[in-house]
């Protein structure tokens, strides 16, 4: 129990955090010790990361097609963005998708993480099978199984039938096509099940048995404790959830083979770039999307940030 | 929202009861333990049953590969099932054997990839992340700002930037583009996961190293490293199964097909134009799998050392 | 202070990695390589796509190669179609393409006007093209200029399930002359014999080919030979409506099937699942069909025509062609792989079909004997288009290089009702005109 009497041996009133001698240093007292820790990011941010983001937001200026030397055009793009049916399309899909199936996998995985989390026999075995459908990825195996599942007469509408229901082409309907591929998504919640297993293995076991003792209830505990002290690891799921689902490609690339179809219905916003940029060697276009789609994403992640001192809760 | 008060304001800053020893919870009533194992039987039944379906729902389609696998060419498709009437093992010795290298030398270059990724990504991220959690410096907003916006570019407009970068360094056809990276910390999904990790420690335990005169680098490797486990592992476990997976950085800088990983090379049974062989697509989907499954199944063990564990110790 | 310091480098490095861009991007167009072949060691490179089964037979024809030519090293890749092109826009856009490549009409045009194919008539003394048919050379050239060399030649036909019509007994017309009507009649009888458990045809709808072949039954063309779209509302039109009866009569299944069926593998169509008894298909395909569907009789029928369509309608498409990167560093070697590959006996009797039946007539000879009954079916049915064959159409031109990707998408709104076939005619015309201009 060594660090934890420690930590509370330590633990001072508010107000009073730190001893003033450290108070009183510079704001940047760290500045050496920073630079030597962060000085492989900074090389890989300056040599590999920044110079591809400054050419991709140039080039978004310009009429690029891959093989010839890029034509400044101004805000030509911009303007094109503006009347293009087709990337207002593929806008409302990537929304629905990002607003349906971030919190529905984040609920399923928490509640999953926590009924895993500790106490039951054969624990790690569950942890491997639940995690088994984020392995298989991009797969191609499993745009075939898809397929055999949702298709028209597939093992999902075999089921519907026992009940007398005809299922629709689930996948190859424009209608259900989205909502498929929402399942899919929600499916693969193995990433975050395991950040908030991870986040729970760092949340004192006696905090419970102390709240146990006081006969708070498991929803209580899981409303003062757990949730409070998880909050940084959802937050962190949530950012990277709703970055990851703005980015999704390659579910939808697989299952609609690269159409984004049925009649655009899975046309999402990297989709529709991927085409451009590759299919129609519109690279000068296609990053003018993918720079909106910064700042989309920037926007959100800004409101999480903003948001989060509201309810994410941290020791320092 | 009234939940909010209740929120913000969390358990830990009431240590007001110690937390119980081992002899206290062995002196509870006996009747009291009993009707608590009960209810607790009960419920873990319960959690079982529940698991069981799910993980059942999970599985299915894993089973279904390494049942496909064992059929026949021509029998897999409208075949959603997974009894097996034929016990064919011809595609695994058929698709190891089909292209230029036996498919173990693809799973070796792979292997070599994750390896490098993931010491890259252990050391440097975790490097990062400690600065960012728990130093003062100059331009720290702005650089944690642009380390999450680089992350927000989809992959396909940066990637012919890149790669004009690689091919100047020279660098194509070889594992460097798909290695080096990983050494300069450019994969800021791990440095967010690690600050997190990090910012759920108690501030005290450093300060009162910092007092007994630590300077950063020990309090990171002596103290942080070790209650930073779980974080370690999930982004060695992770970037295991993503660089495993990984399919267009692959494709793209490496051109010698006996430098191909295994991730290229099985799609090289399927081509949208031409014959395809799905039996031995299906063979080495399973046997690349393995790995992976294997590598999660061992280093999830490693998720369960959090301050709970070494606190105890 | 410092931070002028920091924006300057910060600049420095914006700078650096523009121009690192477009200086790699001047590269693209300026080949420097001999037009003779040279006595010292050289390696030179070669892409394709294709699946296993091809990967063997052309790294077996890159072994004859090297043993004819000791001081020459061919590095082979292969990839599968979708990541082919995209490694190809991406090490071309790089600076980095290979020597040799493999090709597909569909984006020919798209390459080579932007300078990133050698002009194969340079090396005319090395690589000989003189035994292939004027109409097949000719759509391997752009505004008279060769740029790659056909391989194989394919023409679209429908496939058709013998099996599931000998079943119903259903029997064919002469196929030879058959009309589009005969066609519509046979494939409601197959769906009213099943009592709708299966249905006749899997219509057209969303490739170029069958439009191509639609349209010059009245005349009309997909685009001209300066590359603009000369495609005709009415033809289009017409063509979706066809599609659209077929849906309506119950001879082709529903929107949804059919949308199932536009990203399905050959193993998952319906033809090899048995859920209709005709497909269109380029005839190439037929043998791979035949390998997913192992338990039904198929075969190749060429495309019904129309009363008073306009002779000569047929045409034959080269299904890939080899091209050389006006970058490469040893295009003569590279010519003589071309050369090797396209005229050499012991590669036409080596490659077979796997690549379509070949371009090269000589080939064709060397190959009859060896045939399989796939393969004859297939070449019964070229030789008769090539009988009734007529002028060439204008390879696809620069920026239509997606314009079967647009094409399935309308047909899609079409299926699903979205819209009118007269209205998706409208704006598909309006779509590809402009991005034909846009490109140019």
């Amino acid at each position: 129990m060594s660090a934890l009497n420690e930590l509370r041996a330590l633990k001072v009133p508010k107000g009073q955090k730190g001893t003033p001698a450290l108070r009183n240093k510079s704001e940047f007292r760290d500045n050496k010790a920073a630079a030597l820790f962060l000085a492989p990011w900074i090389i890989g941010f300056l040599a590999i990361t920044l110079g591809p983001v400054i050419v991709s937001l140039y080039l978004s200026f310009t009429d690029y097609n891959l093989l010839q030397n890029p034509n400044f055009t101004g805000l030509e793009n911009a303007q094109r963005m503006l009347e293009d049916p087709r990337l207002h399309q593929s806008l409302g899909v990537t929304l629905i998708y990002v607003v349906v199936s971030v919190p529905v996998q984040l609920i399923v995985a928490l509640a999953i993480a926590v009924l895993l989390d500790r106490g039951l026999r054969g624990l790690s075995f569950y942890r491997s099978i639940l995690y088994l459908p984020s392995l298989l990825g991009g797969s191609v195996a499993i745009a075939v199984l898809w397929r055999l599942v949702f298709g028209t007469s597939g093992l999902v509408n075999a089921l519907l039938a026992v009940f007398g229901i005809t299922g629709p082409g689930w996948i190859s309907s424009p209608d259900t096509a989205l909502s498929t591929l929402i399942i899919l998504h929600v499916w693969t919640f193995g990433a975050p099940m395991v950040i908030f297993l991870a986040g729970l293995r760092q949340i004192p076991r006696q905090y419970y048995e102390a709240a146990s003792t006081d006969g708070a209830s498991r929803l209580r505990q899981f409303r003062s404790i757990t949730l409070p002290l998880l909050s940084p690891i959802i937050f962190f799921n949530l950012v990277l959830g709703i970055i990851g689902a703005f980015q999704s490609f390659t579910q939808a690339y697989v299952v609609s083979n690269g159409s984004g179809g049925p009649s655009d219905s899975t046309l999402f916003i990297t989709l529709y770039l991927y085409q451009k940029g590759f299919g129609s060697f519109q690279m000068g276009y296609a990053s003018a999307i993918a720079w909106l789609l910064l700042i989309i994403i920037a926007g959100a992640t800004a409101i999480n940030f903003w948001a989060s001192k509201y309810w994410v809760f941290y020791d320092d | 929202m009234t939940d909010q008060q209740t929120v913000s304001r969390p358990a830990p800053t009431h240590p007001a009861r110690p937390p119980l020893t081992d002899e206290e919870r062995r002196s509870r009533g006996a009747a009291e333990r009993a009707a608590l194992l009960r209810r607790q039987r009960l419920a873990s039944i319960g959690k079982h049953v529940g698991l069981i379906l799910l993980g059942l729902l999970m599985l299915y389609p894993v089973l279904w590969m390494v049942v496909s696998s064992l059929r026949p060419n021509g029998h897999i498709f409208g075949n959603p099932g997974l009894l097996l009437d034929t016990f064919a093992t011809q595609n695994y010795t058929k698709g190891w054997n089909a292209l230029a290298q036996p498919f173990g030398s693809y799973l070796l270059n792979s292997a070599i990839i994750v390896f490098g990724s993931i010491v890259g990504n252990v050391v440097t991220c975790s490097l990062a992340a400690y600065a960012f959690a728990r130093l003062r410096f100059r331009f720290k907003r702005l650089s944690f700002a642009a380390m999450l916006v680089t992350m927000m570019l989809p992959i396909h407009v940066l990637i012919i930037p890149q790669y004009v970068l690689f091919a100047q360094l020279g660098w194509i056809n070889t594992y460097l583009p798909l290695i080096v990276p990983k050494f300069l910390a450019t994969d800021g999904f791990f440095i967010f996961l690690m600050v997190q990790f990090i910012r759920g420690i108690p501030k005290e335990l450093d300060e009162a190293a910092r007092i007994d005169g630590a300077g950063h680098l020990r309090i990171f490797v002596q103290l942080m490293l070790p209650l930073m486990t779980p974080a370690l592992a999930t982004t060695a476990i992770f970037t295991f199964i993503w660089t495993w997976n990984d399919f267009f950085g692959q494709l793209i800088y490496v051109t010698d097909p006996d430098k191909y990983t295994a991730s290229v090379a099985l799609r090289s049974f399927v081509d949208s134009q031409s014959q395809s062989d799905y039996g031995a697509l299906f063979a080495m989907s399973v046997v690349t799998l393995l790995p992976v499954f294997l590598a999660f199944l061992f280093g999830q063990r490693f998720l369960l050392r959090g301050i709970a564990t070494t606190g105890g110790k | 202070m410092k931070s002028t310091i920091h924006s300057r480098v910060l600049g420095g490095i914006a700078a650096a990695a523009v121009s690192m861009l477009i200086l790699s991007g001047c590269a693209v167009g300026g080949g420097d390589g001999s037009t003779t072949l040279s006595d010292k060691p050289v390696t030179i490179s070669l892409n394709w796509w294709g699946a296993a089964a091809r990967d063997k037979l052309t790294r077996t024809a890159i072994d004859l190669f090297e043993k004819k030519h000791p001081n020459i090293t061919v590095k082979g890749q292969s990839t599968e179609w979708a990541g082919y092109w995209d490694k190809l826009a991406t090490t071309v856009a790089g600076g980095q393409a290979p020597d040799v490549m493999q090709f597909d009409q569909l984006y020919l045009a798209s390459y080579a006007q932007r300078g990133a194919l050698a002009d194969l008539d340079k090396y005319s003394k090395i690589l000989d093209t003189s035994d292939l048919p004027a109409s097949i050379r000719g759509q391997g050239q752009l505004k008279d200029t060769m740029y790659g060399v056909p391989i194989g030649l394919v023409t679209t036909g429908i496939i058709v399930n013998r099996t599931m019509l000998d079943k119903y007994g259903i029997s064919l017309p002469d196929t030879d002359s058959w009309t589009w009507d005969d066609l519509a009649g046979i494939a409601q009888a197959v769906t009213k014999a099943s009592g709708g458990s299966v249905h006749g045809i899997n219509p057209f709808g969303g490739d170029t080919p069958s439009l191509t072949l639609w349209a010059r039954q009245y005349g009309n063309e997909l685009y001209d030979k300066s590359g603009n779209v000369v495609l005709k509302e009415s033809v289009l039109e017409s063509y979706w409506q066809y599609m659209l009866d077929q849906i309506k009569s119950g001879a082709a299944p529903g929107a949804s099937q059919l949308a199932e069926g536009a990203s399905a593998t050959i193993d998952q169509s319906d033809i090899a699942t048995g859920k209709t008894a005709m497909t269109f298909q380029p005839s190439a395909v037929l043998t791979a069909f035949q390998a997913a569907a192992p338990d039904k009789k198929l075969d190749l029928l060429p495309l019904p025509s129309r009363k008073g369509a306009h002779k000569g309608y047929q045409y034959l498409k080269p299904s890939m062609y080899w091209t050389i990167s006006s970058k490469s560093k040893h295009p003569a070697e590279a010519a003589e792989l071309i050369d090797f590959l396209t005229t050499d006996p012991e590669v036409g009797k080596l490659f077979g079909t796997e690549r379509g039946t070949p371009a090269n007539p000589a080939f064709q000879k060397a190959i009859a004997p060896k045939l399989s009954p796939t393969d004859v079916i297939v070449s019964d049915v070229i030789s008769k288009a090539t009988a009734i064959a007529g002028d060439a159409p204008a390879i696809t031109p620069v920026g239509a290089g997606d314009s079967d990707t647009i094409l399935g998408r309308y047909s899609q709104d079409v299926q699903f009702g979205k819209k009118t076939p007269k209205e998706a005619a409208k704006e598909f015309i309006a779509d590809l005109t402009k991005a034909v201009k846009d490109a140019k």
